[in-house]
């Protein structure tokens, strides 16, 4: 298991108080290609803690990237999602449950952004999460059983405005539903999204300045 | 890819924009508060939705219980009527049978409009569960649920034999009647682990049963003749299996009120998995005994398996070790709810709960600053309120009922 502090990517977006974490995904989905449990599809999930569906926090996936895959079908939409694997996937936490699951075809990678608010309310946080869900919908065993009792790749429980970020490995120990051998991905490496690094580096800089100027 | 059948019913809730009729694609409202009995045959007590009628005892007493738990008014049997100063209410009626170990009870949800007179009823559900030997005859009107459309407020219900309302629908009179609601037939098989009410099975008692729930909602008492807008009555599985479920297409002003107000909550239908999600967590619905501190995390679903996870983590904030096996408990509409559970409560208690709520033991010691997280996996259908599941923590464990039962 990965955690990821997102501390470092904790930007305040100009003019309002709603936190956004921004975040890189790199997965190695070569185990997926031709394996008997495929097709294969991505399933995010932005899911409302406090039940009514607040609309409170956002994810935003894009930059997809599969390698020499390519996504399939259409989306299947629950609640606040929408978009499409091709483009751009928003999930907005109006409803209590706001799933995403589109098909796809596995190449050597797998990868994406997360654009993320971190907005909190309530006892029970939202929860952002991630699966890779087999021929017959069922997750992908993943390590994420043994502390989040799902196989989810990424779990981010939205509980503060720089929430962890917990990243998961497959489980080499359990097969997918759908049949087959067990399914090797490793822990996906998250990565702060370096565009949004720049410009926090050049406001920053601007800031340093700013600062050695007033003092100058 | 597994085609995930039927339809996604998402809840699209316009607040605040002064309708008077929303459409609804979905199930809707349930009420938060669920009371629970004592084995005496009264229909009396508080938070959950399990009472015990005594064999044979078949009583007709209506309780209202403020949402605070407070019990307010208690109807004698035969007869009716609201205290104006109860604006949110829990009606509960015993049913009894003559079977052994049978208990159930019916529960509405609603509140009351001092300017239209109107008592508004949201939801009511009938539990149930035959402890030992064989149960039948739980046809019609034994099972009858008393939401009256006109007239007087639970007068009124189906009665075992009436003849179903044309064009389908539960027994009983038909809606806008006068008469009431009522539900006919075998609720749940455990033979065959499904069966089905209907229109037709008025008369048909003849299955034995173990254990059932079913639901329905909507509905306005004292003039109102709401539930008319109900296309049929929404009946869930019990265990795991579903029954057969209705769609409530159109929501009243007064779902609206329950809605807006906090006291009711919204379904969420995927395939063949049903959530009820909340507008408010009750103050009362997380109790913790120090010095063990308990935080919930999010809910995910899993499509393949229905199930809903969420996490609780125990974390010890103290300066001293705390020797485990802790607990907590999770109170759910039933407990077998709860997948992972540890067992069932024997005995309740106020912090713990009712008898037969599910508690979680967590067998592990508790350093100094040292936390536990633990997956807490829960079936979806029936499930009548994600934030109805209500955890609680023990650090020491007289859990199953080992000691007396008070």
């Amino acid at each position: 298991m990965r955690l990821l502090f997102t501390l470092g990517v904790l930007l305040l977006a100009a003019g309002t108080s709603r936190a956004t974490i921004i975040i890189n995904f790199t997965f190695d989905t070569t185990a997926l290609i031709g394996h008997t449990a495929g097709p294969f599809s991505l399933n995010f999930q932005l899911n409302d803690g406090s039940g009514i569906g607040d609309a409170n926090n956002t994810a935003t996936i894009d930059n997809f990237n599969f390698g020499a895959g390519a996504p399939t079908g259409l989306p299947f939409l629950v609640g606040g999602a929408a978009g499409d694997l091709g483009s751009t996937v928003t999930i907005t936490d109006s409803s209590f449950l706001n799933i995403f699951t589109q098909g796809f075809t596995a190449g050597a990678v797998l990868g994406f952004r997360l654009t993320l608010t971190t907005n909190v309310a309530g006892f029970v946080p939202d929860q952002f999460s991630m699966a890779i869900l087999d021929s017959g919908g069922f997750e992908i065993p993943t390590m994420a059983l043994y502390s989040f009792g799902t196989d989810a790749f990424i779990v981010i429980d939205i509980d503060s405005a720089t929430p962890t970020v917990y990243t998961f490995a497959s489980d080499l120990s359990r097969t997918p539903n759908a049949g087959g051998d067990p399914i090797n991905i490793p822990d996906p490496i998250p990565e702060p999204s370096t565009t949004w690094l720049t410009m926090g580096a050049l406001a920053a800089a601007a800031v340093r300045k700013a600062i050695g100027a007033f003092f100058n | 890819m597994r085609i995930f059948a039927l339809l996604l019913v998402a809840v699209s809730l316009l607040k605040g924009q002064g309708l008077s009729l929303l459409t609804f694609d979905t199930d809707f409202a349930h009420i938060l508060l669920l009371t629970h009995g004592t084995p005496d045959g009264l229909a009396h007590a508080y938070n959950t939705g399990v009472f015990w009628a005594n064999p044979g005892n078949v009583t007709d007493t209506v309780s209202l219980v403020t949402m605070d738990g407070s019990l307010r008014h208690v109807f004698a049997p035969g007869t009716h009527g609201e205290p104006p100063n109860i604006t949110r209410f829990n009606y509960k009626r015993t049913l009894a049978g003559a079977g052994t170990g049978l208990f159930g009870s019916i529960e509405a949800y609603g509140t009351y409009h001092p300017p239209t007179g109107h008592w508004d009823v949201f939801y009511a559900a009938l539990y149930g569960e035959v402890t030992s030997g064989t149960i039948t005859g739980f046809a019609g009107g034994v099972v009858g649920v008393h939401i009256a459309t006109a007239g007087p407020l639970f007068r009124g219900g189906g009665n075992r034999g009436d003849p179903p309302p044309a064009g389908g629908g539960p027994c009983g009179p038909p809606p806008g009647g006068g008469g009431g609601f009522g539900f006919g037939g075998v609720i749940f098989n455990p033979g065959t682990g499904e069966a089905e009410v209907t229109a037709g099975d008025c008369n048909d008692d003849s299955l034995p049963i173990t254990r059932w729930v079913f639901e329905f909602a909507g509905g306005s008492g004292m003039g109102g003749g709401e539930i008319d807008l109900l296309p049929t009555m929404q009946v869930y599985r019990a265990l795991n299996r579903i029954i057969r479920r209705a769609r409530i297409t159109s929501m009243t002003q007064a779902a609206i009120d329950a809605v807006t107000q906090g006291i009711a909550v919204l379904k969420t239908t995927i395939g063949s998995n049903s959530f009820i999600t909340p507008l408010e967590i009750l103050p009362s619905a997380f109790e913790t005994f120090a010095p063990l501190t308990l935080t919930r995390g999010g809910w995910r679903f899993n499509q393949g398996t229905g199930t809903l996870v969420t996490t609780v983590t125990l974390r010890n904030n103290t300066g001293a070790a705390i020797q485990g096996p802790a607990a907590f408990a999770v109170r759910a509409p039933f407990p077998a709810l709860v997948q992972n559970r540890t067992g069932d409560l024997l005995c309740g208690s106020a912090i713990l709960g009712p008898p037969g709520t599910a508690y979680v033991i967590v067998s592990a010691d508790f350093p100094p600053g040292a936390s536990r997280t633990v997956p807490i996996e829960m079936m979806g259908l029936s499930l009548t309120s994600v934030n109805q599941v209500h955890l609680t923590q023990a650090v020491s464990v007289p859990l199953p009922g080992i000691s007396s039962c008070r």
